[in-house]
């Protein structure tokens, strides 16, 4: 069960797909966890923005000259710019992002945990948009996925992401319904 | 047939008495349980159980391909706390 948050700039043009864990080699070889739930994406990789921080504000673009797995979520990744491992050192541990617009496409009923954090929830009563309980702080990622619904009183409260419990997600919106069945918003 | 056949599974008494008489009055609401261990039967189906975690209750909601495993599978102990990235969430 993973909790996941977001970084801190909400119309962020670039989208994290890894980060550096550590110089790997004398080549100047960057050990890389994956981020993304679509690993396959590193072989495609031909240009990456390499960001200090976690919310990408004038990432610098550089090129992938060579791509390797590695065990887990864990890739070797060789940069054109960086070509020993001095290099690989001076760079630090960035984060790898690449433009939202290269995001990749998801099939129904999938979202991106990054875009419904902030969303406004909304109770469904007589309509399917009544009255306002919160907003999604969080989402916890795990077998079944969560939401943390933060209420204006700063209480939080897990919704269990399935339709029967949120019936509908307006994401033009940037809202969704949630049916609240006696008990839910008191654990 | 092995022992552990004709035991059957384990469900706690009081889960189960709550599910059936939910399941007679047509009633939804959050049942919460501290038994992790307790089996998921096809009469939870469609109810919300909040699960003990050993700090808070997190509500599941019960669905078909969940039967037969055990509540607590569901609700893991541990949290890792990562990057949303791009990770992505189903509503299933």
């Amino acid at each position: 069960m993973e909790l996941l948050s977001k970084s801190a700039d909400k119309n962020s043009p670039f989208i994290l797909i890894g980060k550096v864990l550590a110089p790997h080699g004398i080549r100047g070889a960057l050990k890389v966890k994956s981020l993304s739930d679509f690993p396959e994406r590193f072989f495609e990789l031909e240009e990456v923005y390499l960001s200090p921080h976690e919310t990408p504000q004038a990432p610098r673009l550089v090129h992938v000259e060579e791509v390797q797995p590695l065990k887990g979520d864990q890739w070797l990744l060789v940069l054109e710019e960086v070509p020993d491992r001095t290099a690989a050192e001076n760079l630090g541990k960035p984060f790898l992002c690449v433009p939202r617009s290269q995001a990749m496409e998801l099939p129904e009923d999938t979202f991106y945990a990054e875009d419904l954090i902030g969303f406004e929830v909304y109770r469904v009563e007589s309509t399917v948009w009544g009255s306002k309980l919160g907003v999604i702080s969080q989402v916890v990622q795990g077998m079944q996925d969560l939401l943390e619904l933060t209420t204006p009183e700063g209480d939080t409260h897990f919704i269990p992401f399935v339709k029967a419990l949120v019936p509908e997600v307006d994401i033009a919106g940037r809202r969704l319904a949630v049916q609240v069945i006696d008990g839910l918003l008191d654990l | 047939m092995s022992r552990s056949v004709k035991k059957g599974p384990f469900i706690q008494e009081k889960l189960l008495k709550k599910i059936e008489r939910m399941n007679d009055k047509n009633e939804k609401r959050v049942i919460k349980t501290w038994s992790r261990a307790s089996t998921i039967t096809p009469d939870m189906i469609g109810h919300t159980i909040a699960v003990y975690n050993g700090r808070k209750h997190v509500p599941i909601f019960v669905t078909e391909n969940m039967v037969d495993y055990r509540l607590g599978e569901f609700v893991p102990t541990r949290m890792f706390r990562g990057h949303a990235g791009e990770k992505t969430v189903s509503r299933r």
